[in-house]
């Protein structure tokens, strides 16, 4: 930053509008100070100073020569100012607040927003870099986010409930970095941000600010309504606030985020009759659909060779479905065919085929089991319905014969 | 909390360091030795005795001293390993209460965290020593491969030691941040630590004084000790070949054998070849002894040892690939540990990462040191321009509970950075069901049974419902120190539930209070004794002065016609003072302490009077 800005030549400062902090800062451009002295002595904080001075340039009022050269360390610094910025406005819960441990009011209001932010954003936020950061990048500042809320950079302090709160901040930054500190990782996640980075960095970060400045605005007038309510009223508006994603959630027929939001809201407000209704509602799609995916993770898994993994699947399908007959089947099968857990494996199958009646696959494995587990008379009665359905199975008209054999 | 000691807690050596104005040192004992054997010895007369002492005697005490007992801690007795290395150890080692190992000494079964303790004890006593100050809070270091239970015995050995273990951390990681100390480094190393008993191997980024471990594993049953391993083995293979006789079964020929072998194979780093030398190893018979004289070459031994050599160096492969990190990516390869001053070692190493070790570290003394940085980045205050020390540690086997069929699921997997946590939703699948078994399971096999169980839970008072209504929500959480705790919540009402322990190898509370209070006691009996020797021998040698001077007073007495009250009194003091000595009576003898101390005076006075007459 070692451009020299000086006031654009014939500029009338009267038809000019300024806020007053352009103004001042324009009061300290000289032609002789550099650009860096410049931010530095402005008192503010020195990316707010920055942003001031390329608007002041966009707007024809200064000039300088070249581009602002983005020096890194510089851009290091000016990262943590900004996120600091973040928390001075935020509506602060004053028993939280005034809470007796051994941090400084700053060190808590920093956890606090964390906490309270950390699921929101996204792990780059979280890392404090930018979306464009090279790898190097992210790891040191992986480092220092790590230096600020490992729970040993407050060994043995007294922190009451801020103890786990810094513990939870840690372990979504470790998620972030496990997530940003790999290139396979962070391109899938980069494809599941909703929005791409604009190319220009300044122009980039102003719009961050802008947006930041409207939230604080916004922030600022609920924090005034909220502070007027008791702790039950906002407990209940947070759970009505749930209430409301929830049925958005339905809309967009995203049934898992909208059982997770109306779990959200009934933790808040436990006995709520209406979000029960809801819940009623969504939670059986929600497994359905979560069953959906299991078992077609368990398919692809199954047709890698992965047995194991296959079974782990279709276990968690049965879990959020205990009544996916596919997969209850697919299991059954598998364990039949690993010859292990029979008993289960029979207990699974009886279910598929009850749940799904005259399905002749179905119907073979339930047989197969039963011969194995010598119940003789169940597995005869299976592998007569079974061939009524497959007459032309040969292979278990033999089995069959041998097992009326058998039990004559 | 003042100062905080590093320990480095090693299978065959340990090692005390301490940050001292802000640089770590290692603290010597009185003798100057910087490193203290890991042996803790029962003598005849059931004293303690523990490091130097202990090793001393081992030759003539095999049955009664302890090595290596860091190979057994936390392991479970019906484990095949532990069977398998039961038949190599002196000492008798017993099944203890818990499936766990118990070591028999003297007239009683000691536990592996009493005889660390002891250890730990003695390294305590050391740095006090030195700095003059009582030193009760710790940092020590454990093989990173060491999992729950091993990591849990380790505190509860600390906890007998009455020592508070502020944390555990792990030996390579340890070493790196000695290595990095103070100098502002930028770049990913590997740490190769081949020591007594175990092998680890760890990949860390280092970025200023954070120091984020990506990777680690090892073998917690390979190590030096099998070195000498082969070496023993192949004595006994050539006296037997020569003389057709077993000296395994020989406690005493066989720890003989054992001294020697390890001797060989150190000097063996320094030279070509050794001359072992055994004169009177066994007698055969009445007035027949045999001798065991042979040379072992360096060549011999790299021989005897290439597969132990190469299956560090597997180790290595799997980790990098497993953590898709290129050789070429590593900027220096940190050697721990004292098996890697075998010149083969370092070149086979040296060979596979394609670059030459780092020679700037001790490899007997780093983790110590590295222990002794931990403790003072995590409690001391520190100036402005101190950087503080960071350790992002990983937890080195995956976690997870057994499932239908007896598969194991994994909730944290292996290289997690620490302290994690993961949840786990558990449903009834019985109407009214009210408790839940959850087996607890660390290691990477799919099938559960084969990794080692950690502990067996069962959730209790569950309330009664159709099944799959109520869900549970567990919570497995690994500390910073590698170690497992288990918390339960109902989901819907929010309330904790109750979890009871129902199996892990490890003691029970009781067991560690009552061992603490034990050590206690001993360690309150070995300062009294100290203190009733040096009042003795300060009694007795007022008491020879005494005598000396009674002939001359007798003679001053008798000429100036003194009463002789002053003799009856020594007479009666020197009386009291030699029973309560050998009656080893503290407090008898503190009584005339002072009369004797009197009539010392006095004596001198009167004896004087002889040599300047006339006064
Ligand atoms: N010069 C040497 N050459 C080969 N091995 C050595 C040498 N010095 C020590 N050792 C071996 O190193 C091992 C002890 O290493 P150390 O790092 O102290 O282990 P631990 O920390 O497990 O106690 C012993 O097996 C010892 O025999
Ligand atoms: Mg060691």
């Amino acid at each position: 930053m070692n451009v020299i800005p000086r006031v654009a030549a014939g500029l009338n400062l009267n038809e000019t509008k300024l806020s007053s902090k352009q103004g001042f800062l324009l009061s300290r451009v000289d032609g002789v100070t550099s650009l860096e002295q410049l931010v530095k002595a402005s008192g503010m904080a020195s990316e707010q100073a920055l942003e001031a001075f390329v608007e002041l340039k966009k707007r024809g009022v200064i000039t300088w020569d070249g581009a602002v050269p983005s020096d890194e360390a510089e851009t290091e610094e000016d990262e943590i100012e900004e996120v600091a910025d973040s928390w001075v406005d935020m509506a602060f819960d004053p028993f939280e607040l005034g809470e007796e441990v051994a941090l400084d009011e700053d060190t808590k209001k920093k956890i606090l927003y964390y906490h309270k932010t950390m699921n929101d954003q996204t792990h780059y936020r979280m890392l404090q870099v930018e979306r464009r950061a090279e790898a190097k990048e992210i790891k040191r500042a992986y480092f220092r986010v790590s230096r600020e809320f490992h729970p040993d950079s407050y060994f043995r302090k007294n922190l009451g409930s801020y103890k786990q709160k810094i513990e939870a901040i840690f372990k979504r930054i470790s998620r972030a970095y496990e997530v940003l500190g790999n290139e396979q990782k962070r391109q899938a996640y980069d494809g599941t941000l909703p929005y791409e980075s604009t190319p220009e960095e300044i122009e980039d970060r102003r719009n961050v600010a802008e947006r930041r400045e409207r939230d604080r605005a916004l922030k600022k007038e609920r924090r005034q309504r909220l502070l007027r309510r008791s702790p039950v009223v906002l407990r209940k508006r947070k759970a009505l606030k749930h209430y409301e994603d929830a049925q958005s959630y339905v809309e967009q027929n995203e049934y898992t985020k909208a059982a997770n939001s109306i779990r959200l809201a009934l933790t808040l407000d436990p006995k709520n009759e209406i979000f029960e209704r809801l819940l009623d509602e969504v939670a059986p799609r929600a497994n359905e659909i979560r069953a959906e995916s299991e078992f077609r993770r368990g398919r692809v898994e199954e047709s890698m060779g992965r047995i194991e993994e296959a079974i782990s699947a279709y276990l968690r399908a049965i879990e959020a479905s205990p009544s996916d007959a596919r997969a209850l089947h697919r299991t059954a099968l598998l364990l039949y065919e690993l010859g292990r857990d029979m008993r289960q494996a029979l207990t699974f199958s009886r279910k598929a085929n009850q749940l799904e009646q005259d399905n002749s696959e179905y119907l073979l494995i339930l047989a197969k089991l039963y011969t194995e587990l010598d119940m003789k008379k169940n597995a005869i009665r299976e592998y007569t319905r079974y061939l009524v359905l497959n007459p032309l199975d040969e292979r278990a008209e033999e089995t069959l014969k041998d097992l009326k054999k058998a039990v004559d | 909390m003042g100062r905080v000691l590093g320990i480095d807690l090693g299978t065959t050596y340990s090692c005390v360091a301490v940050v001292e104005e802000g640089s770590p040192m290692v603290i010597a004992n009185k003798g100057g030795y910087r490193t203290t054997p890991s042996m803790v010895a029962i003598t005849a007369g059931n004293r303690r005795l523990v490091g130097h002492l202990a090793k001393r005697q081992a030759v003539t005490n095999p049955e009664n001293t302890v090595y290596g007992a860091k190979r057994f801690i936390g392991r479970k007795w019906n484990s095949e390993l532990v069977q398998d290395m039961q038949k190599n150890s002196a000492f008798e080692l017993v099944e203890g209460p818990h499936n766990d190992i118990r070591i028999n000494l003297g007239e009683k079964e000691y536990s592996l965290p009493e005889i660390s303790a002891m250890v730990l004890t003695e390294m305590k006593r050391v740095a006090e020593d030195y700095l003059g100050v009582s030193c009760d809070n710790v940092v020590v270091t454990v093989p990173a491969y060491f999992n729950d239970g091993q990591r849990k015995a380790t505190q509860d050995a600390g906890r007998i030691s009455g020592l508070d273990v502020i944390r555990i951390i792990n030996e390579p990681t340890a070493a790196a941040l000695a290595y990095g100390f103070g100098k502002k480094l930028e770049k990913r190393v590997a740490v190769y630590d081949l020591g007594g008993g175990t092998f680890d191997i760890s990949i860390l980024e280092i970025g200023h004084s954070v120091y984020e471990v990506i990777s680690t594993a090892g073998d917690t049953f390979l190590g030096g000790e099998d070195f000498d391993r082969r070496i023993v083995d192949w004595v006994v293979f050539s006296f037997a070949k020569e003389h057709n006789v077993d000296l395994r079964e020989d406690p005493m020929a066989l720890q003989r054998v054992r001294d020697v072998a390890e001797k060989s194979k150190c000097e063996l780093s320094f030279q070509n070849e050794v001359e072992i030398n055994l004169p009177f190893l066994y007698s055969a018979g009445k007035n027949k002894t045999l001798h065991f004289q042979k040379v072992l070459t360096r060549t011999k031994l790299e021989e005897l040892t290439v597969d132990l050599i190469e299956r560090t160096i597997e180790i290595c492969d799997r980790t990098l690939t497993e953590a898709g990190v290129l050789k070429s990516d590593i900027a220096e390869v940190v050697l721990v540990g004292g098996q890697t001053r075998m010149p083969k070692v370092q070149l086979t190493v040296q060979k596979f990462f394609g670059r030459e070790p780092s020679k700037n570290v001790h490899p007997d003394e780093v983790v110590a040191l590295g222990a002794a940085i931990q403790a003072y980045a995590l409690v001391a205050e520190k100036s402005e321009d101190e950087e503080e020390t960071l350790l992002l540690d990983v937890t080195p086997h995956s976690l997870g509970i057994m499932i239908v069929g007896g598969y194991f699921q994994i909730l944290i997997e292996k290289n997690t950075t620490v302290p994690t946590s993961a949840g786990h939703v558990f449903t009834t699948v019985k109407d009214g069901q009210t408790t839940v078994k959850i087996m607890v399971f660390q290691g990477e096999s799919k099938v559960a049974a084969d990794n080692e169980l950690l502990g067996e839970f069962i959730l209790t008072g569950l309330r009664e419902a159709p099944r799959g209504e109520v869900e549970i929500d567990i919570t497995f959480e690994i500390s910073a120190d590698g170690i497992v705790s288990v918390a339960a919540q109902d989901r819907e009402t929010g309330r904790q539930q109750s979890i009871v322990v129902t199996a892990t190898s490890g003691l029970t509370e009781d067991e560690i209070q009552s061992m603490a209070e034990e050590n206690k006691d001993h360690l309150l009996a070995v300062a009294q004794k100290e203190q009733f020797d040096k009042v003795r021998s300060q009694a007795e040698s007022m008491m020879g002065e005494i005598e000396k001077l009674l002939p001359t007073v007798e003679q001053v007495i008798a000429t100036a016609q003194f009463s002789n009250d002053a003799l009856k009194k020594a007479g009666n003091l020197t009386k009291r003072a030699r029973k309560a000595i050998q009656r080893r009576d503290f407090d008898a003898l503190t009584e005339v302490f002072e009369g004797l101390k009197r009539t010392v005076d006095t004596f001198r006075g009167l004896a004087a009077r002889k040599q300047t007459p006339g006064g």
